[in-house]
């Protein structure tokens, strides 16, 4: 599933527009599911 | 949305590392923190990344937040020494580059970075301070409120760097918001410096009433650790304390007192006889059962041993008259270890005991007769009814008295024995006692829930028998 649109999302980041592109890097973050946990603790 | 797939993801790298240099803050921000999650199993990497991007690519205020946070992270796990490294002068030169951003923000994260540095030096501390005291006299209250948390977690290590702070800080006490004044408060009792404490004193009497118990607690403990550093100020630190004990507050904040007091009276010596006066004036009127047999226990203890262990029975009785059971037994018990340690005080302190024969509570009339037994009083003496009644309604009782009677030992050597071994067996008895405190707090919360009497009060009774045989094995 996430193959097919990968093309899509790849492109999306360097779009010239920062809504989409950001948009696209938080989905990257979003799927990082199990690095979540480092994510938190980074952030604290 | 899409989970799981960080092998996916990491193919972006290169389309994540071209965001990074876009032009919009936003972006920079949200391609830094993937990038860092793409990357963070790989220190090698993080770092390389973070030396990369301190030479100044980016430009977003957020962007930049992040980088000082992930520094921060590298050097905490490069350990030990981490500024004497190469990268831990960068990562310091960074910082203190930061100091001078044009974004409040970005300052904020590197002063704050730069004084939670593990090993840093005082000196390295000085601009970050500096900042740290702009902040302090800005309009915006979350500015202030910032660098006051900062400072007050410096304090804690470091309290002479931010000496230089202190006027500012003592302007801020008056501040609108409770929790700056309350944060100036406590940083100031840690850097103050001696002469300062009777001026901070009566600056914080006027503001206690304003703010609410958790602050007050907080309050408490640094004017704890302030009499711990400057011990010749006892007199006011401690008389300070003992007003708030007299005020309205929380059960909370009257144990952090209590605590406090306590604490203090074991490290300095001169505060014990002030201190367990202000003590048994707070017991006079003190709505916590715990805190009262707590202080009892306390009285008990130390009472005996000062200049004039006499006044103090009349707190003690006046518990025995007017509190409830479990108060009542730990007074009853006060009441016995005065009498074993001073004899002068037995005759009188065996005629309060004797009324408590008569208690409607199980416990309170255990110790007493256990207490009196111990002095070498007879009981039965009180009245054959009254004697027959309560050992027919009380089996285990009467096994104590038979325990104690089949001692056979004679009533002289008896109270000669008490004197000396008491001691000892009263330590074992306070165990007992505070066995019973926790199953008081219990019996409490089950007869307010209305539920589960029974195992309590098996409970309790194991415990105040375990006293009884406790207190019964000298005599036998």
């Amino acid at each position: 599933m996430l193959g097919a649109i990968e093309r899509y999302i790849k492109q999306a980041i360097v779009d010239r527009n920062a809504m989409v592109s950001s948009s696209a890097l938080v989905a990257g973050k979003h799927s990082c599911f199990d690095l979540q946990q480092g994510y938190v603790q980074a952030h604290i | 949305m899409i989970r799981g797939s960080p092998d996916v993801v990491r193919r972006w790298v290169n389309e994540v590392q071209e965001a990074l240099h876009s032009s919009s803050d936003m972006v920079q921000f949200h391609a830094l923190s993937l990038l860092y999650e793409i990357k963070q199993h790989d220190r090698l990497a993080i770092s390389k990344l973070v030396t990369k991007l301190t030479r100044g690519t980016i430009s977003s205020p957020l962007a930049t937040c992040l980088l000082i946070r992930y520094i921060t992270t590298i050097v905490r796990d490069s350990g030990g020494n981490a500024l004497a490294s190469v990268t831990g002068r960068a990562a310091y030169q960074f910082l203190e580059l930061s100091l001078r951003n044009r974004s409040e923000a970005v300052i904020y994260e590197a002063a704050k970075a730069l004084c939670n540095l593990p090993g840093i030096e005082e000196r390295d501390l000085g601009p970050a301070v500096a900042v740290l005291q702009l902040f302090l006299s800005s309009p915006k209250s979350t500015l202030r409120l910032a660098a006051m948390r900062a400072l007050s977690s410096v304090a804690i290590a470091k309290p002479s760097a931010v000496i230089k702070c202190n006027d500012d800080m003592e302007s801020l006490i008056a501040d609108n918001n409770r929790s700056i004044a309350t944060f100036a408060i406590t940083t100031l009792l840690k850097t103050g410096s001696e002469s300062s404490v009777d001026r901070l004193m009566k600056q914080i009497s006027s503001f206690m009433n304003e703010i609410a118990d958790e602050f007050k607690i907080v309050v408490v403990t640094a004017i704890r650790e302030l009499c711990l550093k400057y011990p010749l100020k006892h007199r006011v630190l401690v008389g300070f304390l003992a007003n708030f004990l007299r005020e309205e507050g929380g059960f909370d904040f009257k144990k952090a007192i209590v605590d406090a007091i306590i604490a203090l009276m074991c490290v300095i010596s001169e505060t014990k006889e002030s201190s367990l006066f202000h003590l048994c004036e707070f017991i006079e009127d003190c709505e916590f059962t715990a805190l009262s047999t707590q202080i009892l226990h306390l009285v008990g203890i130390v009472g005996p041993t000062t200049i004039a262990p006499a006044r103090y029975i009349r707190f003690v009785y006046n518990r025995v008259i007017l509190e409830n059971a479990a108060v009542r037994a730990a007074a009853i018990t006060t009441l016995a270890k005065f009498a074993a340690r001073i004899p002068a005080l037995q005759a009188s302190v065996s005629v309060l005991l004797r009324r408590s024969l008569r208690d409607e509570d199980d416990e309170v009339r255990d110790r007493a007769t256990l207490a009196l037994r111990l002095l070498g009083e007879n009981i039965l003496d009180d009245g054959p009814g009254n004697g027959e009644v309560e050992l027919s309604q009380r089996p285990f009782g009467q096994n104590a008295l038979e325990a104690d009677s089949t001692g056979e030992l004679p009533l002289q050597p008896e109270i000669h024995l008490l004197l000396e071994p008491l001691p000892i067996s009263f330590a074992q008895l306070s165990v007992a006692l505070k066995e019973f405190e926790v199953a008081g707090g219990r019996e409490d919360d089950a007869l307010a829930l209305s539920l589960t009497t029974l195992p309590v009060v098996d409970y309790t009774r194991p415990s105040s028998q375990s006293a009884v045989c406790i207190g019964g094995v000298p005599s036998a």
